[in-house]
This record gives structure tokens, sequence and C-alpha cells, in this order.
């Protein structure tokens, strides 16, 4: 029974994360393509331990200091060859699905990819431990949305450079940059704080994770608009924009369930300060207020009388 | 999975009168080797009039080569499931033992045959005509060399690490 219970605190962040991309890019359920996309994200985890394993061995055997070594990990062995194969997934099978129709598709397949890369990641931290409680509670508010968070930034990039071909190089280029800084700055100050444990480590760490989620998100919610306001001028979606409520009460279900779970995850660790544990909760308690103000959003043209969106948008002729 | 459709379609579209325009789609969507994938459909064919679509066949190079065959033929997420449900299991339950590949050589040609199909049924549902339909078909089927190389290095990859665990366990038995 214990064994079950691991395996569903292994995988409902991931799905949890995958609930909130699919309902603020009103994609399907039912897509091949998204399904695809989080199993190809989890072989994407099994393929990179093998590198990560040989990339690691040989940080280990240079002669480095510990904090410069520290960030080599962070970023050679952890954040380039990760964000690389999700990269490798997107653009390469992910994307090119005959299903994927849309652009704000993208933005989904990218946040499908990391959640998928994450189950996988997070079943072998949490499967063999004894207090795989402890690291289940903390890698399900950072690990897990940290991935989806990268996942965002990737997918928000690379729907500018589906649309707005005349820069496509720059922002495919960004796609695969940003991802990568954003998870070596995550990576980092928790590796440092082993080696060097210094005061400034872990407020740097609360402000990256903040500054990730502030920037990924808005980076998201400017793209998402201007994806639908193509995706619904071509023809392409023209469904109503109904559902907005499902939103807001996900979101205020995040929201105070994402506290409790941060300083759950430090209590655990028997730390004595628990309270650390709110700055654990930023990321999904972020991702909680995203969605509420998403649905508000989403409310406004269906209580202004418009549930289609505005006239030129109805006027679209529908494709399929 | 293998595109959204039920038997009862399914069954439709198998006895549909034209079934020309069913094996060039078919063959549209298969690309090389599609012969082989249509003999499977007449066998299917056969098969239906007791009701059942099915056929037993048997694949070679899903019985040596497990995954590796499925993201050949960018049946992506077959081909994932294959290599996530043995070691999520194993993670889980490290007592248990591995299934047989016989069962997945059986059934992967039919799995195949099955996913065409639900193709052809989805462009049906999208109402799509002349190139944009052989277009849609195309893309969704076909191989990919590319996928298939880097499934066979995965393969090699995961088979050298089990080889390697049975030593290093071997070495520590006293």
């Amino acid at each position: 029974m214990e064994r079950i219970i691991v395996f569903f605190a292994a995988v409902a962040p991931a799905l949890l994360f995958l609930a909130y991309a699919v309902a603020k890019t009103r994609s399907n359920w039912n897509s091949e393509a998204l399904s695809n996309a989080f199993l190809l994200g989890a072989v994407g985890a099994l393929a990179i331990l093998l590198v990560e394993i040989g990339l690691g061995h040989l940080i280990a055997h240079g002669s480095l200091a510990p904090l410069s070594n520290a960030a080599a990990t962070a970023f050679l062995v952890a954040a380039v060859p990760e964000e690389t194969i999700k990269f490798v997934i997107l653009v390469g099978v992910a994307e090119k699905h005959v299903d994927v129709r849309r652009g704000q598709d993208i933005v989904a397949l990218a946040v499908a990819v990391s959640p998928g890369f994450a189950t996988l990641e997070n079943l072998f931290y949490v499967a063999t431990p004894a207090d795989w409680q402890a690291i289940a509670a903390s890698r399900a508010v950072t690990a897990v949305p940290g991935h989806g968070i990268n996942g965002l930034t990737m997918g928000a990039l690379l729907t500018i450079a589906r649309l707005r071909p005349g820069k496509a190089r720059f922002w495919i280029a960004s796609a695969l940059l940003l991802p990568v800084i954003l998870h070596a700055a995550y990576d980092f100050p928790l590796l440092a704080l082993k080696v060097a444990p210094a005061p400034w480590v872990l407020p740097l760490w609360f402000f990256i994770l903040l500054f990730s989620a502030v920037l990924a998100l808005t980076l998201c919610n400017r793209t998402l608009r201007l994806a639908a306001e193509a995706d619904r001028a071509s023809g392409r979606d023209v469904r109503p924009l109904t559902h907005a409520m499902p939103l807001v009460v996900g979101g205020c279900a995040i929201l105070p369930m994402s506290l409790p779970l941060g300083v759950l995850a430090v209590h655990l660790e028997e730390i004595q300060n628990a309270w650390w544990g709110v700055g654990l909760s930023l990321l999904p308690a972020a991702l909680g207020i995203d969605l509420i103000w998403a649905g508000v959003r989403r409310r406004r043209p269906i209580d202004r009388g418009q549930p289609d969106g505005p006239a030129y948008i109805q006027s679209a002729p529908p494709q399929q | 999975m293998f595109g959204s459709y039920n038997q009862k379609r399914l069954l439709g579209l198998v006895n549909d009168r034209d079934q020309e325009r069913v094996r060039g789609e078919l063959t549209l969507f298969f690309g090389p080797r599609a012969d082989v994938y249509l003999n499977v459909y007449d066998k299917m064919r056969v098969n239906s009039a007791e009701g059942r679509l099915f056929a037993m066949t048997w694949s070679w190079p899903t019985f040596f080569g497990a995954f590796v065959w499925f993201f050949y033929r960018r049946m992506y997420g077959v081909g994932a499931l294959m290599i996530l449900v043995p070691i999520v299991l194993g993670l889980l339950f490290p007592t248990a033992t591995g299934g047989s590949m016989a069962a997945v050589a059986i059934f992967a040609k039919p799995a195949y045959v099955f996913s065409a199909l639900g193709r052809i049924l989805k462009a049906d549902a999208l109402a799509l005509t002349g190139t944009e339909r052989s277009d849609y078909l195309q893309r969704a089927g076909g191989v990919s060399l590319v996928s298939g190389v880097l499934a066979g290095l995965l393969y090699v990859a995961l088979l050298a690490v089990a080889v390697a665990a049975i030593f290093v366990g071997d070495r520590q038995t006293p």
C-alpha cells in the first residue's frame, strides 16, 4: 500500500501542473500530442540520467574550488542537459505532431514535456529513501513547479518565434538559453548551500524562485494572449470563451494548499524554523494567483456579453 | 494513443464499400513497407466478418528491439510506455518480474494498423479533403529514422546498464 502512496506522491504534483497548463491554454486532455509530449518528457529524464552520471564524474574528478564546482554542476550537469533534452523533444517531436494546429498548443506541449520529465525524476528521488515523505513534499512545491516554470518560459518563447518569423532564430535560441539560465540559477544556491553554507544563499534562492515565477508567468500571459488572437483570426480556435470559473476555483484551491505543504516539507526535514517553508511555497502560490487572474480575465468578455470574444473573432471562418 | 475512435466506427471503415480509397489512404499513412501492414489490414478485414477486429501477427523487430520499432514508426506514446512501465513497476515493486516481449511482438502490427485507421477517422471528423487530407495522413504516419536511431541508442544504453548491474551484483555476492 505504501508503494502506491509513494507513486501518487511522485506523480500527483506533475499532473496538477499539467492540469494548470491545460486549463490555461484551453487545451484538450484527450489530445494525443499532449500525452505523447508528457510521456516523451519522462523518457527524456531517463535518457539524460545516463549523460548526467557521466558529466557528474568528470566534474567530480576536476580540481575546482567548492563554489566553482557547485556552479559547474548546476550549469553543465543539470541545467544544460535537462533543458536541452526537453527542447529537443519539444521542437523535434511534440511540436511536429499533426494535431498541433494552434499557437497556444506549443505552450501546453512545452509544459507537458516538463512535468513528464519531472514525474520520472520525482519517482527516482522518492521511490527508495526512508524519508520519502519529506522529499516528496519539498519537491512538490519546488522542483516540480520549477520544471514547469522552465517549460512555460520555453513554450512562450517558442510561440513568439512562430508568431514572429522575422526574428525566429533569436527567439528559438532564447527558448533554449533562458530556461537553461533559470534552471542553473535555481540549482546553484542549493548546491552552494551544501559546500559553503553562507547566510546569503537562502535569500538568494528565494529571490530566484520569485523572479523565475514572475518572469515566466508574465512572458507566458502576454504570449498566450497574442497566440489566442492569432489562432482566432486564422480560424484555428473559434471556441467560445467559457469555463472561467474552474480556473478561479483551481487557483483558490492551490493557494491554501501550497503554504502548509511548504511548511510541512521543512518540518519533516527536522529543520527547527518551519516557517522557512513559507518561502518554499512561492512557486505554487504564484501559479495559484496566476490561475485566479486568468479566470477573472477570461470572465470579463463573458460578463460583457461577448462569450465568443470580440466581433472580428466571431466573423472568422472556421477551418475545421 | 491510437487516435480517437471506437470499435463500431472502425468496423464501419473496415467494411466501407470504397476499399480502394481506404487502402490508398492506409498506404499514404504507412509509408515505407506499406504492403506488410496492408496484409495485416486484409487479415483484420477477414476476421471482422466474425465481429472481431484483430489479426494474429508477429514482429521480429519488436521482439528483439522492444520499443525501437515503435519510435521508428512514430508511435511515440506506445514506445514511451514500453520504456516507462517496466521502470516504474521496478521502482515501486522491486520484486516484480518482467513480462514477455512475445505479447508485444504479437500486438505491434495490429496496433499500428489501428493507429492508421484511427487517423483516417480523425481526418473524416475534421472534414479534410484533397491535398489537405493526404498531407494530414502523411504527416501523421510514415517513419522517422532519427527517432529510431535515438531510441536504438537508448535501448543499447539500457541493455548495457542492465548487464553492468548483473556483473556488479555477481561480484557483490559472497
